[in-house]
């Protein structure tokens, strides 16, 4: 019901634009900015590093990082803008009516909507350059999409709220998910890790999902498809928790802004 | 009569924030309990709005106004007690509130509009009217970060023009603008509540409060002090002032006794006061013991001479009270002043009539609901 509010429709109308404002070539750096990493890390995994792909996956390294990394941008970029969310909008919150659940639902709702958007256009592109890739998965993938936004969601109203009273949480948010992001098959694949140590990379549970996304789009479903329902599940249980905490906590937070 | 809002026993505490205190305050909201430490803002507010019945809130600054105001708006949570709203609610609350920088005027309306619950067809068919209100001319479609402090509240006060809530919520908003707009605006209010408006104001005018509401509450150092119609408040608070100032005033006349010129008005009281007439009295010393002359003026609030005369012109002597001290009452009736503020001056004069010495003033209010320009009421006839 909520999502039909035309009141946020607006509000997330206005957070569309927040993300263009102010230069020019804003839109293009939404998209150059993840083309740059993309080509950075193809740089340094594939050509300097000389990381081998297991058959399965292709020959594109190319196609295998965006997969995987695509996601892992929306997830990472909502939980740190949704930690300063309330701050950035401390000025709307402490003086309209706006439902202060809002404003992290909607900066993670703009953030997975970009990446989606783009990682739909690489992949098509990358079929147009003849990369074998599975074009359907943009549509199959929908499922693993939403279960890391709502748990993009839990955490960003978790750290939304306790950053407006502990100022370090956006500090500690950086290195965090830096570290995520080598915990999980994103740059590597899960195979060259050597078996002792891929317990550590399964503990992180977005591997179950990278590793979803690289199926459908590359080799095929091998984990059967109730793994998107235990993701969804997952995912729900992040998002209610962190409404949980975030609807006690979001009141009082004017007394701290 | 029903009741618009229901204000009952609030409480507000402000949590002292320091910055180690972040993390134990996490937690503890976490866990769903409530910081009751801290410094208390508001204390047992209560009470009720009935619809047509505007309400102001006075107080000095500090009082908790602006604290009680955003928590009658739904804006902060109170820490004790409930706020009940029937019907839509405007809030001005501060300048530029909701409005974003970098936004035109325009996209800044749309989203202000909607949180207001102004939306979609329905906006689009006010947005002239809204516009043409604030009347800010090609400015709408600049951002709003170019614009004057008084072209914010234009716009936000133009919006609420649109809106026509039940209960409208302002605070101190009219201090800003310039006059042409202020009387705009008050023209507004003032049809706003023909029309069965409810006016909730803040306002350090004690004329805007007696010309606008029936009743005012009282707040000070966040209690309740006094709640009834708004003229009995208003005269209340404005003693209150009145005995402040002067107790401020005797004492820096006892320190600097020495000081003094040769002759000094040493007190000046307002009897009373009504649309028509004033009835004042004062004392004056003189270090001499000369029987000195005093010199009564009427100035607008902002310091335009309106009358002037001395016990001199009038032919009047002081009473001698005591030895140097004299004594005067003046009444001043049938005067044609028109409604306003105005403040009543005495200078001690020396007993040739010639030489001013220094002066002590009194701010009245004349009453009344006329409207033509100036201060004087001149008698005429149309043909």
């Amino acid at each position: 019901m909520k999502l039909i509010n035309p009141l946020f429709v607006a509000f997330l109308e206005r957070e569309f634009k927040n993300r263009f404002l102010g230069g020019v070539l804003s839109p293009v750096w939404w998209v150059v900015q993840p083309l740059l990493q993309l080509s950075v890390y193809a740089l340094v995994f594939s050509v300097f590093l000389k990381i081998q792909l297991p058959e399965k996956y292709g020959t594109s390294y190319l196609a295998f990082l965006a997969v995987g990394l695509w996601p892992w941008l929306a997830f990472t970029e909502s939980v740190t803008r949704g930690a300063g969310s309330l701050l950035a909008q401390g000025a709307l919150i402490t003086k309209t009516q706006l439902p202060r659940a809002w404003v992290p639902l909607a900066t993670v709702t703009v953030s997975f909507s970009l990446h989606f958007v783009a990682l739909a256009v690489i992949v098509l592109m990358l079929k147009v350059f003849g990369v074998a890739i599975n074009g359907w998965a943009i549509v199959t993938s929908v499922p693993t999409w939403f279960a890391l936004y709502l748990a993009a969601l839990g955490v960003a109203w978790f750290v939304s709220v306790a950053h407006v009273l502990i100022r370090d949480v956006e500090s500690m948010l950086a290195p965090l998910l830096f570290l995520m992001t080598f915990l999980a098959p994103i740059q590597y694949a899960i195979e060259i890790i050597p078996e002792k140590f891929r317990g550590y990379v399964y503990a992180n549970p977005f591997t179950f999902a990278i590793e979803r996304m690289h199926q459908l789009f590359l080799t095929g479903p091998v984990t059967p498809a109730w793994i998107d329902l235990a993701l969804l599940l997952g995912g729900a249980l992040v998002a209610f928790l962190g409404y949980f905490v975030f609807k006690r906590v979001a009141p009082h937070v004017d007394d701290y802004l | 009569m029903s009741a618009l809002l229901s204000v009952s026993h609030v409480s507000k505490v402000f949590p002292r924030t320091h910055r180690s205190a972040g993390l134990r305050a996490f937690v503890r909201l976490a866990l769903g309990r409530t910081n009751t430490e801290g410094f208390s803002a508001l204390a047992d507010i209560d009470f009720e709005v009935n619809k047509g019945e505007s309400l102001a809130l006075v107080g000095e600054n500090g009082a908790g106004k602006s604290t009680l105001l955003k928590i009658i708006a739904g804006v902060l949570q109170p820490t004790q007690g409930s706020v009940v709203r029937v019907g839509t609610v405007g809030a001005l609350l501060e300048l530029g509130a909701g409005f974003h920088a970098e936004y035109t005027g325009r996209e800044n309306l749309k989203l202000a509009a909607a949180l207001q619950g102004l939306i979609g067809r329905a906006f689009e068919e006010k947005l002239d009217e809204i516009i043409a209100f604030a009347d800010i001319g090609e400015h709408i479609d600049q951002p709003i970060k170019t614009y004057s402090s008084g072209m914010i509240v234009r716009l936000g006060f133009a919006l609420v023009t649109a809106m026509k809530p039940d209960l409208l919520i302002t605070d101190e908003v009219l201090a800003v603008g310039d006059e042409s707009f202020q009387n705009k605006c008050i023209t507004w209010m003032e049809r706003y509540l023909d029309q069965g408006g409810t006016l909730l104001l803040v306002s350090h005018s004690l004329y805007h409060v007696k010309k606008l509401t029936q009743r005012a509450v009282w707040l000070d150092h966040g209690k309740q002090r006094m709640l009834g119609s708004s003229n009995d408040v208003a005269i209340a608070y404005q003693t209150f002032h009145e005995e402040k100032q002067a107790t401020q005033k005797v004492a820096a006349l006892a320190l600097d006794e020495t000081m003094l010129g040769q002759y000094a008005v040493t007190a000046l009281h307002i009897d009373s006061s009504d649309a028509t007439s004033l009835r004042a009295n004062g004392e004056v010393k003189a270090r001499d013991g000369r029987r000195p002359h005093v010199a009564i003026g009427i100035v607008r609030a902002d310091g335009t001479p309106v009358f002037g005369t001395t016990s001199e012109i009038d032919g009047f002597t002081l009473r001698h009270a005591a030895p140097g001290v004299f004594k005067f009452a003046i009444s001043l009736t049938d005067w044609r002043l028109l409604p306003g503020s105005y403040r009543l001056k005495a200078h001690a004069m020396d007993p040739e009539g010639m030489r001013v010495y220094d002066t002590l003033e009194r701010e009245f209010m004349v009453p009344g609901t006329k409207r033509e320009l100036g201060f004087v009421d001149v008698p005429r006839t149309w043909d």
